[in-house]
This record gives C-alpha cells, sequence and structure tokens, in this order.
C-alpha cells in the first residue's frame, strides 16, 4: 500500500519529530520543511497528500506560504492544516479566508488530537 | 525596482515579518511555544508509546500535565481578554449545527471527566433549530461553561447538558451537583478577575476569566446568559443563543463592538498589566514542574528508556525557556512601568567584571573557547552602579559571545577608560554607536567583549535592541533566548546614564560596549 505523505513545515524540529513518532510509520511518511521556500519546494516536488503548516517561520510568513500554494495549479489541491501558536480570532480567519482546512493551536491540542486530524483529513481524499 | 526583488527578498531574513505583531501577539506567541513543545513530550510520555512508566512516574508527569494545562489557560485567557479590551469583539456569525458543535467539544472533555469521575449527559431536543452565531467566539465559551460544570463537580458525579428551544432561541443548559456559587458572591460572578483578585489567588485552578468573557460574547451575539446557584447542591447556568439573523443587532456602524473606548496610553497600560499577570501565574506552575522533572531525572522513580529521557530532556528544557521568558518579561514590565530598581553604590567595576569573566571559563574551555581577560595597566576609577545589575549585563553579553561563537574561536573581554569628548567622536563615526552621554567631566569606563563569531548582519543590526528580536542565524542555530535580553540590558543600562553600543560585521565577529560613567 502507498504511503499517505504529510509536509511539515515548522522550523521546531523537535515538534516534527514528536508527530513523526506518533503517526503510523506503516501508513505515513513525514517531510520535513523548515521554511515556507522550503516548504513551497517540497510541496512541488514531493506531491504531498497533506501539509501541516506553522505560521511563525523563517523568512516568510506560513500566510505567504498558504497564500503561494494556493495559487499554484499543482499545489492548490492539497489540503492545508495550520499548525501554530498564533492563535486570535483575525488570524485563524485570515488562515480560513487563504484556504486552510483547519487551524489547530499548538497550545489547545493534544499530539493525539493533531494525529486525529491529520488521519481525518487524509481518509476523507480517498 | 522589478529587478531588485530577488536581492529583496534575500535580505528579508527575519522572522515572518509580514504578519502583523504587536506586544501582546508577540508575548503570547513566544510563551506558547514552549508551553506546546511541553505538552507534545508530556502527552508522548504518557501515551506510552516510548515506554511504559511506573506508577510514581505517571503520577509525576501527569501532575506536570496538569500544571501545563494551567498555563495553556492563564495564556489563552489573558490573551482573550486582552483583545475584547482592546478591540471589542468581532463576530463573524452564521448559522451552525449548535449539537454537532457541543458534541465536539464534549468529546475534547472526555479525559477530564474521567479523570474526575464525572459522568456528562446530554439531551438535546427534536428538530433543534440551527442557531445564528460565530462558533470562534462561541466554541470557548461552551468550552469554559463545560470545564467549569466538570471542576467545580469535582467527586459529586454528574454533569446535565440539556438543548432545547426556548424564548425563541435555542438554550444550552448545564447544570452540575458541584459546590455552587455563594449567595454573596452572586453578584461578581460576571466580572473580571482583577477586581477581586483575592478571591484568584486562593484558587488554584482558573483565572475567573471565563464567564466574564462568557457574558460578554453571549451578549454581544445577541443572546444571554443567567444561572442559578445552592452552595454545596450545585450550580445551573442557562445560555440563550439567536437562531435568526435579526435577533442579531445589525453592527454595521461599529462593525467591531468594542466594549470600553480608551486612549492609546490606557490600552498599553493595560497590556503591560495583562503581561505582567500572566507571567506572574506561570510562576507557581513553572517552578513546581522544574522540581517533579528533576525527580523524574534522577532516576529515584524508575528507570526510563532512551527516548523518555530525551523528552523529558525536552520538557526540562521548555521549562527552562519558559522561567528566562517570565523573568525577562517580569524585568520588562517593570522597565516600563518605571518600576524597575537600581541601587547604584561607588564600585570598582573591574572586581565585578573578573568575576563574572571567570564564572565563564569553564563553559568557554567546554566549547573550546579562547576566553581571555584584558587587565588595565594601572589601576581604573570607581564608577556608581548597581552592581548585581551590571553583573547581570556583562554576564549577558559575555554568554552572547560564547554562545555565537564556533568552536576554536576567541573572546576577548576588557575594560578602559574613555573620556567623554572622545566618545562623542566615536558616535560620529559609525550608525550603529550612538553615544547619548558624553558629558560626564571624569569620563567613563568602557567595557568591550569581542568574538569571532558568526556576527549580525546590516539589516538585523538595526533592530538589535528592539523587544523580541532574533535574528535569523540565531533561530537556526538552534540556541535558547528570547529576544529580550539586549532590549532589558539596554535599558538597565541607559538607567545607568551610560551608553550601549556595537560594532559587527557578519561572518567576522561582534563587539559589544557599554559605558558607565566614573564617580
Amino acid at each position: 500500500m502507498k504511503k499517505v505523505k504529510i509536509l511539515i513545515i515548522e522550523d521546531d524540529k523537535s515538534l516534527v519529530r514528536i508527530i513523526e513518532e506518533a503517526l503510523d510509520i506503516d501508513k505515513f511518511k513525514v517531510v520535513l520543511a523548515l521554511s515556507a521556500d522550503e516548504g513551497l519546494d517540497k510541496a512541488f516536488l514531493e506531491k504531498p497528500d497533506l501539509i501541516v503548516l506553522d505560521i511563525m517561520l523563517p523568512g516568510q510568513s506560513g500566510f505567504n506560504c498558504l497564500k503561494k500554494l494556493k495559487e499554484n495549479k499543482k499545489t492548490k489541491n492539497i489540503p492545508v492544516i495550520i499548525l501554530s501558536n498564533l492563535g486570535q480570532d483575525e488570524e485563524i480567519r485570515q488562515g480560513q479566508k487563504l484556504g486552510a482546512i483547519d487551524y489547530l493551536v499548538k497550545a489547545d491540542f493534544t499530539i493525539d488530537e493533531i494525529i486525529n486530524k491529520i488521519v481525518k483529513y487524509t481518509s476523507k481524499k480517498k | 525596482m522589478a529587478n531588485s526583488k530577488k536581492k529583496q527578498k534575500k535580505q528579508n531574513n527575519s522572522k515572518s515579518e509580514d504578519v502583523k505583531s504587536d506586544f501582546i501577539t508577540v508575548a503570547s506567541h513566544q510563551l506558547r511555544t514552549p508551553i506546546s513543545a511541553i505538552r507534545w513530550s508530556l502527552d508522548t510520555l504518557l501515551s506510552a508509546r516510548t515506554g511504559k512508566l511506573s506508577d510514581k512516574q505517571k503520577e509525576i508527569v501527569s501532575q506536570a500535565y496538569q500544571n501545563n494545562k494551567f498555563m495553556v489557560k492563564v495564556v489563552n485567557d489573558l490573551l482573550r481578554v486582552s483583545r475584547l479590551e482592546e478591540k471589542g469583539i468581532n463576530l463573524v456569525p452564521k448559522f451552525v449545527n449548535f449539537e454537532k458543535l457541543v458534541k465536539e467539544l464534549l468529546s475534547r472533555h472526555k479525559y477530564f471527566a474521567d479523570a474526575c469521575n464525572c459522568k456528562i449527559s446530554i439531551v438535546v431536543e427534536n428538530n433543534l433549530p440551527k442557531v445564528y452565531i460565530d462558533p470562534l467566539q462561541i466554541k470557548p465559551v461552551i468550552n469554559g461553561l463545560i470545564d467549569n460544570a466538570i471542576r467545580y463537580g469535582r467527586d459529586k458525579g454528574t454533569v446535565k447538558i440539556n438543548l432545547k428551544k426556548s424564548k425563541n432561541r435555542v438554550l444550552f443548559k448545564i447544570e452540575d451537583k458541584g459546590i455552587g456559587i455563594p449567595l454573596n458572591q452572586k453578584d461578581l460572578v460576571f466580572s473580571q478577575f482583577f477586581r477581586a483578585q483575592n478571591a484568584m489567588k486562593t484558587q488554584t485552578e482558573g483565572l475567573g476569566l471565563d464567564l466574564y468573557l462568557a457574558k460578554k460574547i453571549i451578549e454581544a451575539s445577541g443572546g444571554e446568559i443567567n444561572f442559578s446557584s445552592v452552595v454545596n447542591k450545585g450550580t445551573i447556568f442557562n445560555a440563550y443563543l439567536p437562531i435568526s439573523k435579526n435577533q442579531v443587532k445589525e453592527n454595521d456602524d461599529e462593525k467591531i463592538k468594542k466594549i470600553v473606548e480608551e486612549n492609546p496610553e490606557d490600552i498599553l497600560k493595560k497590556e503591560r498589566e495583562f503581561v505582567s499577570i500572566t507571567v506572574h501565574e506561570l510562576k507557581a506552575p513553572l517552578g513546581l514542574s522544574k522540581w517533579s522533572l528533576e525527580m523524574l531525572k534522577g532516576g529515584k522513580s524508575g528507570n526510563l528508556t532512551e527516548k523518555q529521557l530525551g523528552l523529558i530532556d525536552q520538557v526540562y528544557r521548555g521549562n527552562e525557556r519558559l522561567l528566562v521568558l517570565v523573568r525577562d518579561l517580569l524585568n520588562l514590565s517593570k522597565l516600563q512601568e518605571g518600576k524597575f530598581e537600581i541601587k547604584p553604590e561607588r564600585i570598582q567595576l573591574s572586581k565585578d567584571i573578573f568575576q563574572v569573566v571567570d564564572g565563564f571559563h569553564i563553559e568557554a574551555k567546554r566549547k573550546n573557547i579562547n576566553l581571555q581577560l584584558v587587565k588595565p595597566k594601572n589601576k581604573l576609577p570607581k564608577v556608581i552602579a548597581d552592581r548585581n545589575r551590571i553583573a547581570q549585563v556583562a554576564t549577558n553579553l559575555i554568554s552572547n559571545a560564547i554562545k555565537y561563537t564556533p568552536a576554536n574561536g576567541k573572546v576577548i573581554v576588557s575594560l578602559k577608560k574613555i573620556s567623554g569628548k572622545k566618545l562623542e567622536d566615536m558616535s560620529d563615526d559609525n550608525t550603529t554607536v550612538n553615544i547619548n552621554h558624553t558629558d560626564n567631566k571624569k569620563g567613563y569606563l568602557v567595557f568591550s567583549v569581542k568574538d569571532s563569531g558568526i556576527g549580525i548582519s546590516d539589516k538585523d543590526q538595526k533592530k538589535l535592541f528592539s523587544r523580541f528580536f532574533r535574528s535569523e542565524k540565531v533561530l537556526e542555530s538552534e540556541t535558547e533566548g528570547t529576544g529580550l535580553g539586549l532590549y532589558i540590558t539596554k535599558s538597565i543600562i541607559n538607567l545607568h546614564k551610560g551608553d550601549i553600543w556595537f560594532k559587527s560585521k557578519l561572518g567576522h565577529g561582534s563587539e559589544f560596549y557599554f559605558s558607565l560613567p566614573i564617580a
């Protein structure tokens, strides 16, 4: 069976490691990007099934990244979950407006809840 | 302009500049970052994915987890209140399936309810109409009501929720068999916590902001909230929500409902208050976590696998980072309120500086850095300064120099006497050298620390002393820091009527200086 590919755009590697370990390695493959630029490149090359996107990143922000993902034909249909510690109304609305399917505030979710969301949004597609 | 675009992009290398950020946003993001890292590590430990925990270990980790949840709540609540005070409530209502919304929230409380031995039942009337609300605003309200019912109903078993149509609205009724609300406090239930600060202090959990926010938000949404309560019998909260558009006041003239009109100065003052309350609240749980983690690490409660130790280490580091952040934020708010005290006395500065440098020899050796102290030939005159604060400043600058210098590098600390006139001349030469205090007739002692480290880019140089600044280079190198250190350092030196400045070139190291007037 082909593994589900998750692109995580996040500059904190230790957080990515925690997510990676909690995901079922038989079903998921995690690709990491440490900045929005790297994330855009990898979204294009790797064609992930889901993108998990942070907002506060080195260089341009996750919002900019999301905007560019949605503007590009090749990446616009990939579902994007925002996973950030910015979480005021304005930011959540901006994320939704730009086309994120969900906006999760890191500190408000347990790792299991995040994994459940990832599973939910990747199984929907099939 | 067009062909310089690429170049511009390259230069734009500080962290997510395009995100609008004010002080509260940045402070809460900064606080949440280690908090969420801690949370996820504890999660993973508790899930037993990395190995089983002994009962004792589980107890300690669960305790740390509860602490962590409290910290999340502190930051969230204060963020919400400060937003509401400052910007009002921005409602974007739509028709929402309320049963689904409530049940989704309930599922997230399952763990907490189980832990409290609490059974939750929900009864939903048939054909419940959709509610016309902004889910973004109403969700935390309902969430808070459920949380309270479980929390204060402790050990008394049941929480009943009822959803039905009532008075042309949808009623969310939640009933617990808990401690109840004393008669004499009933008027205070919906008021903001800092009016009843003493009551807050005696409560270990919750800040007493939930109900204040609930009332404001529900009323702004065109709804109503009330309660009835008997001490030791229980409490019922009734929240009525609108089911049609015309129940919500069209707010075209004031699209954003402003609760309090205030001038910018008051808002700034409030911001500071919020931040300082938040960090005060965080101090206690942080101290507790530190303790229990040290117990775990010590291995007295049982052995741990390598992965578990790794996670505990991560929690520990997150905790340390929070401690530093809390300390820095407290200093910052004191500085801004003008309450930051310095206790100046006549001191032989060189003695104190030598002591600070001595303290760094082990760390420098470990990193294989050549740390040198250039001692002055003649005895230097005394300065008037707060010994502890200046030691703090020197520590900060030397620690930065060592942190950002790679192995086999060099860090040189020196102390010199320089006249005001000469400082004035130096100030003219260079843009990063802004020396304002030059009129002390006896001149100044100037401390300097020079490193052969990564250096600071031209762009970063301009923002170095601003709040929360961290250069991308620094972010990449995975070193800890709050981005407040230099800002606070500068403020401390300025309070001494001295200046702080630097010279740096990317890739060629930096040199930091500060001056203090000679006594």
